[in-house]
């Protein structure tokens, strides 16, 4: 279609697309460059995880982050003082569990208290958020469990209380320890955790989630929402945001006078929304790169909405060369919801366990999406125009 | 014992807080004897006693008890020791006969405290401990292998049942069952005559020691009686050594009396016990020989001679001390041999008493 029909208005969408598939412009090294420049600016989120021994504080990390971060296993506490564990979006602290005795007892206060204190010297390094386990089937709130919590609060630091295994304990248990500790603890948030996610609880990991969402400082957010893969809606209005901010950034770029200057500056625009959008959705960004996915992507992305675009720009007669505002920004919109959608599908398979091959999800129904979501935010915004225009 | 009333036992239930030593209680009673509560700890820090449930043809009182909190280990440890300790100053039949020790299937361990400062230090009492897991019923097959192999390991010996106390409907949706109740109170009363009689010697031994330690006193204190503050001998004070040597005979052959009373006593309350437990089951009623247990005379080879020997060739005029350490060294002597008795009877008893014993009891398992 394109051979045969090559109107100048389209040249730079050409540039865009179809062209960066004839080696123009390398969209996968554009994309890798700017995720680079993405991580660098990324903040990880440092958690705390605590609690008795036994008490399932590794099942609860993992239950609540997409990749199992904390191994969990049965015999001797794996954990000797606090154990650390990194990957490239959080970094877990898990506390060894407390034991009985009193010197035991008064070495895991320091501990914690003093790791806190230690990690505070550090911006980087600093806690943001504490997970405190405790045990609901265990059926008690014991003095540490309490002392612990207001240590840390003492030390301003945001503490969720978290009842695991709440399926092998009864409503009522529940309840209880609720009450105890609200009784004990002022300000105090309270939530369960079970394994058996069908159990309907009041507060559960998806509002943990939200919760340690809100908790963290603003650079913490996306690596937190990469992390997690516990609450897929944040995940989507997280995707959201970045849509809108590169769209409105598109449209930007769209209206600028000067001729062919608009071409890189929107590549990389939308290669910076993708790179935020493969982050939040936890892509298997290495996998992203190596199958050049995204060349793929944008180059057919242009060759299937050449026809379509074009419907779309009623004025040829204009400079031709300038891809207009709305169109820019209709692309980028398409194209990063379309691309939202379906890295929430990515997710969800991975979550069932039943995950494809990458590159299949951008299949033929991918692009005939883009297109759809194009025409409909070219339909949205002019009939925006036309009331704006109505009204004025 | 009269012949009306009904033989009595014991259990003392041990636990952390929170492991279901109450919800136990009140399963074996089948009623709401203790308060059970989740949130703080509900036990107060004591032990409770609640009598005669009547099982068989035997009543057991069982003991609730204070559970270990993390953090008040140490008195915890130092209440349970006092009362099992003050408990075994008692007569045998209100002694604890069986301590339970509960533990959580869903735990993969015990906590280093718990072995070395609770369960090792009743075991060394001469306890020997039951393990009940509770909560079977929430526990999955992997965890109540893991705690099984723990306990394996640590107390290669001891059994360990699994029991879950309550029925309620968890947030599952699965109602849990109540079960294993039988099998304590019939591991309790059929290993009680094992227990007791573990116990027992175990007592003796220590009621040994004790006495042996008087007699060395009391030794040494008539030597030094006679010696006088400076130590006046001869070479042939033939007189003072024979005087010294008969004492010391007649003070180690008196106490060796009282460890023996005190002994005999509680085989005769073992072999009551044992009787009343082949009747609980209708067990063979096998003789088990209990008698020849507890030694009667008291007899160390050669004692006179090395005695004789050491103090006709060395003493001399105003050595006093070294006269007081061959005195020293007799009391060593005797101590050793009564020792190596207590041996020898353990090791008798190990393979008799305990081999009759489990004869019956696995008969019954047939």
């Amino acid at each position: 279609m394109l051979k045969d029909y090559e109107p100048p208005s389209l040249y730079v969408i050409n540039i865009t697309f179809a062209e960066g598939y004839m080696g123009v412009i390398n969209f996968g090294e554009i994309f890798q460059n700017e995720l680079e420049k993405f991580v660098k600016n990324i903040k990880k989120p440092n958690i705390l995880v605590l609690g008795g021994s036994g008490v399932g504080k590794s099942t609860l990390v993992n239950l609540v982050l997409k990749r199992e971060v904390a191994i969990p296993g049965s015999g001797k506490p794996e954990t000797k003082g606090i154990i650390t564990y990194r990957n490239d979006v959080i970094t877990i602290h898990d506390s060894e569990g407390y034991e009985s005795g009193e010197e035991k007892q008064a070495y895991y206060k320091k501990l914690i208290g003093d790791f806190i204190e230690k990690k505070s010297l550090k911006a980087e390094d600093s806690i943001h958020l504490a997970w405190y386990c405790i045990s609901a089937p265990s059926a008690r709130v014991n003095d540490v469990d309490i002392e612990t919590v207001k240590l840390m609060q003492s030390k301003r630091l945001a503490v969720a209380v978290i009842l695991t295994q709440v399926d092998a304990t009864t409503e009522e248990a529940c309840e209880q320890l609720k009450a105890v500790l609200r009784e004990n603890l002022s300000n105090v948030e309270i939530f369960e955790s079970s394994i058996d996610e069908k159990i309907p609880l009041e507060k559960g990991l998806n509002e943990l989630n939200a919760w340690s969402l809100e908790k963290l400082p603003e650079q913490c957010r996306n690596a937190f929402i990469c992390a997690s893969h516990r609450d897929l809606e944040a995940k989507l209005e997280e995707s959201k945001k970045a849509v809108n901010v590169a769209t409105a950034a598109a449209a930007g770029i769209g209206a600028s006078p000067i001729p062919f200057s608009d071409a890189p500056l929107l590549v990389a625009a939308q290669q910076a929304m993708l790179v935020r959008l493969a982050y939040i959705w936890d892509l298997d960004l290495k996998e992203v790169i190596a199958s050049s996915l995204i060349d793929s992507i944008m180059s057919t992305v242009g060759k299937s909405l050449a026809g379509t675009i074009l419907k779309f720009i009623p004025s040829l007669n204009i400079v031709g060369m300038v891809v207009n505002a709305a169109v820019a920004a209709a692309l980028t919109y398409a194209l990063g919801t379309t691309f939202s959608y379906t890295c929430h599908k990515i997710c969800k398979d991975q979550i069932d366990g039943k995950v494809q091959d990458l590159a299949s999800y951008f299949d033929k129904d991918f692009f005939d999406n883009v297109g759809k979501a194009f025409k409909e935010y070219m339909k949205g915004n002019s009939a925006e125009d036309d009331k704006g225009q109505k009204k004025a | 014992m009269d012949h009306n009333e009904r033989f009595r036992t014991s259990i003392l239930i041990l636990g952390k807080t929170g492991v279901g030593k109450s919800s136990l209680l009140n399963y074996l009673f089948g009623e709401n004897r203790e308060k059970v509560a989740t949130g703080r700890p509900v036990t107060g820090q004591g032990i409770y006693r609640h009598d005669g449930f009547p099982y068989r043809n035997i009543d057991i009182d069982i003991y609730d008890s204070w559970g270990l909190e993390p953090d008040k280990a140490k008195a915890w440890k130092g209440l349970i020791e006092k009362e099992v300790r003050n408990n075994g100053a008692k007569d045998i039949k209100d002694w604890f006969h069986t301590i339970i020790y509960c533990v959580d299937a869903q735990r993969s361990r015990l906590e280093d405290f718990e072995v070395t400062d609770i369960l090792t230090p009743l075991e060394n009492m001469g306890n020997r401990i039951m393990f009940v897991l509770t909560k079977c019923d929430l526990a999955s097959e992997i965890q109540k292998k893991g705690i099984r192999e723990e306990l394996k390991k640590r107390f290669p010996e001891r059994l360990c049942m699994e029991v879950g106390s309550v029925s309620v409907k968890l947030r599952s949706g699965r109602i849990t069952e109540q079960f294993g109740r039988e099998a304590v109170f019939e591991n309790a009363v059929l290993n009680l005559g094992e227990n007791l009689f573990c116990k027992s010697l175990k007592r003796y031994k220590e009621d040994l020691d004790e006495y042996l330690s008087y007699a060395r006193r009391d030794v040494l204190s008539y030597f030094e009686d006679q010696a006088g503050p400076i130590g006046l001998f001869t070479m042939y004070d033939e007189e003072f050594k024979n005087k010294i040597i008969k004492k010391a005979k007649s003070i180690y052959q008196n106490l060796i009396h009282f460890p023996k009373k005190e002994l005999d006593k509680h085989i005769i309350f073992v072999g009551k016990a044992i009787k009343e437990v082949q009747k609980a089951y209708d067990l063979e009623k096998r003789n088990i020989d209990l008698n020849y247990i507890a030694p009667t005379s008291f007899k160390i080879e050669g004692w006179d001679n090395d005695f004789w020997e050491y103090v006709g060739g060395i003493l001399r005029l105003g050595r006093k001390g070294h006269y007081r350490e061959l005195v020293e060294k007799m009391c060593e002597k005797a101590c050793e041999e009564l020792t190596k008795s207590h041996e020898r009877l353990i090791a008798h008893f190990e393979k008799r008493v305990l081999e009759q014993l489990k004869k019956s009891i696995t008969q019954r398992a047939q």
